[in-house]
């Protein structure tokens, strides 16, 4: 892969440009946002079900993630209940991985050559999704600034061929490479033109108007509600009948099935912001969320070995 | 002769696990070439957080040659089984030998085998030692089927002399290795070509790789200390060891630079400082000794900036300032909202679980005050004022500093405890009734302190057994053994006497049955135990604080038969009473006393065992009153006569003279010697033979609710 010559960026937005075109040249499937409510970039099916099974898989895309317990009304400098991740998969994990990683660095204007760039220890796990791996944070001068995975188990089966995962949290990192210290303050396009605008401009109003849902207003019983229903839904979807009879073939819905737990998942994290749910029901639901996660991981691998039963590349 | 040099080239494995890693390649390796019968020299492991590193000197080039022998029928056998033989081993008539073996005469085949090359067998070992590593914590990665720490890059094996090298082409998770490695991640490119052990450490500190991690220990502390004699005379580095350690395991060239804590934070508590920085971000506190404040910090940078480190200092001030304007906030937060009644956050710990099926923080916390009031007495400690340390002794739990910053709990509990006007014995209690946590941990003095520490880990044990939540194998999920190794520890250190551990943990049984303890029956489960299991539950968490206790005395020098003689008897309860006995069976034991005491008791456990195998009466219905007047040869009726006065000396004994009965007991010998020599035990008459073995096991029991002297196997 050629270094092309990068240009410093000035914004938000040309940071995350930067990665984009990197690993658009790297060769990577630059994907769009999953469409549904996330906690994570692993929640979108690009990360979660392709790195299930034996075939290569390499991908990368901008996910916004929802965290409701981290609102804080748009007042704390960094912490924000709706952020963007950088999400990078690649199936097979290459052997030059760190490598090719740091030089994304280089690409978004870190200079390594005044840097301490360090990969310190960080297992990883996702409970509601039965994933796990091993792994780094990687700090920059002793912030974190990436989360580095080997896949070791996602859906609660165990990854063959392990896939790598790399999460930048872009608003932090972006804060960082252009030296912002509140989040609100920085400039999401370049400043100076007609339209310049601040992620302030931008987002300031909405954190406060879902710091209050969060915490607040959500109704407790409709979301527990929307909670059941997404895990009835996700079961009865996955039951169906696998020939389709419209078609007169096979036709597991395994992504409709996803999605229902994803939203699932997230209704969990509402309500666990809007502190109702008791220690041991935490457990139990994040448990249930689990037990639709592996259902949904068993069907994509059902579907995706009969399509591919052999991998010659893969033995 | 040559030396072998091996390095595993990594993506970055975890401090921790470093040196436990070269240490177990170390041994596989050694392991093996032992096994070969192969003879070297020393053998030394180094690590970096990017390579595990062996080194093992004077090996041969070859192998020495050996002869290897094939016996064959005997002499005399059938044709068809010489031919036979022959065939199976490929050779001649002509060949076959003769020698006699036992009493027979056989064929034999000999074979030389010549001696091998010593890097084959090599090639062989390594492989097959590193797939041999038990790792703790390993991965795949790519689409590899070799599990290891972290990812590995390449290997490296060489055979060398001062003439030649040979490379050792080992294999293993899918690579060969060669000659070659690499520098610094960050400061070298390209590989490097090695020759021998010290072209690697030189080579390598050319490239800014010190493969040594006391060196690099060094490195840093020679290199702030002649810092700090330069430029800052006031300052003075708060000395770490364990975090020293780590950061070593963090770094292949430290850059240790200096950093500055804003004025406005160096009045945060001294303890949030220090864990903000340690903990988090892993610097070294610099404290300034004419403000008597933790004013600057070191970071360990893995690189020598263009700039001098200008920029990597200005992100770490920058990342902590972040982190302890947090701090500072929470901290705030928290001493506004909290009461000026500290005891009605009892409330708040119902927000919080201890345990699935043990309740929440506040069932924990009220039957941890419960426990404390019934030992306070032994402390003298005011029931009050147990209570009252036990009351607080968690509510820190729900505070902002410690959801945050979960590594403060009990430091934030003393601080805002000062803060009310509690009483400062009491902070101090709600502090440290967590210590000992670690091996390196002091051992409160507070009587305060000890009494809920006691109660919280004898609750805490007690909980987990009763819901049959033990340990097993390595694993210990809820630190049970934690809370065991604290007990002793508070104890011992503290020599508290007369602590019954059946007495107090009995209580704490009952105190789970108590119905109205319970503040969310939600996450409570009915405990249904009856007094038979209740019974046997306390015995199994006193035997699981024994056998604790067996193996810390152990570690800590003591002779393991003499601890287990003294720990392993039966309704042992008493710690301190137990470490007074080992003391004075480990003086005794030496003298000729001991060795009279140990030689009449084998005698004596000697027939009595073999009687009872012999299926008479057993010892233990042996045991009892004694009858006088079945006595007949004089040599029993004056061991008798011995045995009574001396059982009298014993029980006028104070009851922790345990020297003084040990050397009671042993004057014994002289009459049991005679009585073995010309009394006759094994008679026709049940009546009188039990009687005789009745004598010796009455003997025998004078020292048995103290010692197991069984145990002891060695005269």
């Amino acid at each position: 892969m050629k270094t092309k010559n990068v240009v410093k960026p000035e914004c938000f937005q040309e940071v995350i440009l930067n990665l984009q075109n990197y690993w658009a040249d790297y060769g990577c499937l630059i994907l769009q946002p999953y469409d549904m409510e996330v906690g994570a970039g692993t929640f979108h099916p690009a990360t979660t079900l392709r790195s299930l099974g034996p075939n290569p898989w390499s991908a990368a895309y901008v996910q916004p993630c929802r965290r409701p317990t981290d609102g804080r009304y748009g007042d704390n400098p960094n912490r924000l209940q709706h952020y963007y991740q950088y999400q990078v998969i690649l199936k097979p994990s290459p052997s030059d991985f760190q490598e090719v990683y740091l030089k994304s660095l280089e690409a978004i204007g870190i200079d390594k050559r005044y840097h301490d760039i360090r990969f310190v220890e960080d297992d990883w796990e996702s409970p509601t999704l039965g994933a796990s791996g091993l792994g780094w944070e990687v700090w920059c001068d002793g912030m974190e600034i990436s989360q580095f995975t080997y896949f070791q188990q996602v859906c609660g089966i165990e990854c063959n061929p392990v896939s790598g995962e790399l999460t930048y949290g872009l608003e932090r990192l972006a804060m960082y490479v252009l030296g912002v210290d509140h989040v609100m303050d920085m400039p999401f396009n370049r400043q100076g033109a007609a339209f310049s605008k601040t992620y302030g401009d931008v987002f300031k109003r909405l954190e406060a108007e879902y710091s209050r849902w969060n915490f607040d207003a959500c109704d407790v019983e409709m979301t527990h509600r929307h909670f059941e229903n997404a895990e009835t839904a996700c079961k009865e979807i996955l039951s169906q009948p696998e020939i389709d009879a419209k078609l007169g073939r096979k036709n597991l819905m395994v992504h409709p099935a996803y999605d229902q737990c994803i939203k699932a998942s997230h209704l969990f994290n509402l309500l666990d912001a809007r502190g109702v749910i008791s220690p041991i029901e935490r457990a139990a639901m994040i448990g249930r969320v689990r037990a639709l996660a592996k259902q949904c991981g068993e069907a994509f691998l059902a579907s995706e070995l009969e399509e591919c039963p052999t991998n010659p590349d893969m033995e | 002769m040559p030396d072998l040099l091996l390095e595993i080239y990594t993506e970055e494995i975890p401090s921790s696990m470093q040196k436990p890693l070269g240490e177990q390649l170390k041994s596989r390796v050694m392991d093996e070439l032992k096994e070969l019968k192969l003879e070297f020299g020393q053998a030394t492991s180094y690590s970096t957080p990017q390579r595990t590193i062996l080194l093992i000197e004077d090996l041969p080039w070859q192998s020495t040659q050996q002869t290897i022998e094939t016996r064959g029928p005997r002499v005399g056998a059938p044709e068809r089984a010489v031919s036979g033989f022959l065939k199976s081993q490929n050779r001649n008539f002509d060949d076959l030998e003769t020698r006699i073996a036992g009493k027979t005469e056989y064929y034999f085949l000999t074979e030389v085998v010549p001696g091998s090359i010593v890097n084959e067998i090599l090639q062989k070992s390594i492989s097959s030692a590193l797939a041999r590593m038990s790792l703790p914590k390993s991965m795949f990665w790519g689409s590899g089927r070799t599990k290891w720490v972290r990812p590995i890059q390449s290997l490296l094996g060489i055979l060398f002399d001062k003439e030649k090298t040979e490379i050792v082409p080992f294999q293993f998770a899918g690579l060969q290795a060669g000659d070659t490695t690499y520098g610094h991640r960050f400061m070298a490119s390209g590989e490097l070509s090695i020759d021998s052990f010290p072209d690697y450490r030189s080579k390598l500190l050319n490239a800014f790789v010190d493969i040594d991690p006391n060196s690099r220990k060094d490195r840093i502390l020679g290199s702030i200390q002649s810092a700090i004699n330069k430029d800052y005379s006031n300052l003075e580095l708060v000395h770490d060891e364990e975090l020293l350690e780590e950061i070593v395991g963090l770094v292949e060239w430290p850059v240790p630079i200096i950093g500055e804590i804003e004025e406005s934070f160096q009045s945060l508590p001294e303890e949030v400082l220090k864990t903000t920085i340690k903990v988090h971000q892993k610097y070294l506190s610099v404290r300034n000794t004419n403000k008597g404040k933790i004013t600057n910090f070191y970071a360990v940078a893995n690189f020598l900036a263009l700039d001098g480190g200008k920029s990597i200092i200005k992100g770490n001030q920058r990342v902590l300032a972040s982190r302890l304007s947090d701090a500072q906030f929470f901290l705030n937060e928290d001493l506004n909202s909290l009461p000026s009644n500290l005891v009605e956050m009892t409330e708040a710990l119902t927000k919080v679980r201890y345990s699935f099926g043990l309740g929440t923080q506040k069932d924990r916390v009220e039957r941890i005050d419960s426990l404390a009031k019934r030992i306070a007495p032994i402390f003298s400690v005011k029931e009050k004022d147990a209570s009252l340390a036990a009351r607080l002794s968690k509510f820190d739990l729900v505070t902002n500093m410690v959801r945050e910053f979960p590594e403060l709990q009990g430091v934030m509990g003393k601080y805002y405890g000062l803060s009310r006007g509690i009483e400062p014995r009491i902070c101090e209690a709600i502090e440290d009734h967590y210590l000992p946590a670690k091996v390196s941990d002091i051992v409160p003095e507070n009587p305060i302190s000890i009494t809920v520490g006691l109660a919280d880990r004898i609750n805490h044990l007690v909980g987990f057994f009763l819901r049959k939540e033990i340990p097993t194998g390595l694993g210990d999920p809820n630190a049970l053994r934690r809370a065991a190794l604290g007990t002793i520890r508070l104890i011992l250190d503290n020599k508290i006497n007369g602590f019954g551990l059946r007495n107090i943990i009995t209580f704490s049984v009952e105190e789970h049955f108590r119905v109205e303890n319970q503040s969310d029956s939600n996450s409570r489960i009915e405990l249904k135990t009856n007094t038979e299991e209740k019974e046997k539950t306390i015995e199994d968490i006193i035997n699981f604080i024994l056998r604790r206790y067996s193996i810390y005395l152990v570690e800590q020098g003591y002779d393991s038969e003499i601890v287990d003689a003294c720990i392993f008897v039966p309704r042992n309860d008493d710690l301190f009473s137990i470490f007074n006995r080992i003391e004075a069976l480990k003086s005794f034991l030496p003298t000729t006393s001991g060795t009279n005491l140990l030689h009449l008791d084998k005698r004596i456990s000697k027939i009595l065992l073999s009687l009872d195998s012999d299926k008479h009466d057993k010892p233990s219905e042996i045991a009892s009153v004694l009858d006088p007047s079945l006595f007949s040869s004089s040599h029993e009726i004056s061991l008798f006569e011995k045995y009574s006065l001396t059982l009298d000396m014993v029980s006028r004994k104070e009851v922790d003279d345990f020297l003084g009965k040990l050397q009671e007991v042993s004057k014994l010998r002289a009459e049991i010697d005679s009585y073995f020599d010309n009394v006759m035990i094994d008679v026709d008459d049940r009546k009188v033979k039990n009687n005789r073995l009745n004598l010796l096991a009455n003997i025998r029991n004078m020292l048995a609710s103290d010692f197991d002297l069984n145990l002891i196997a060695n005269l």
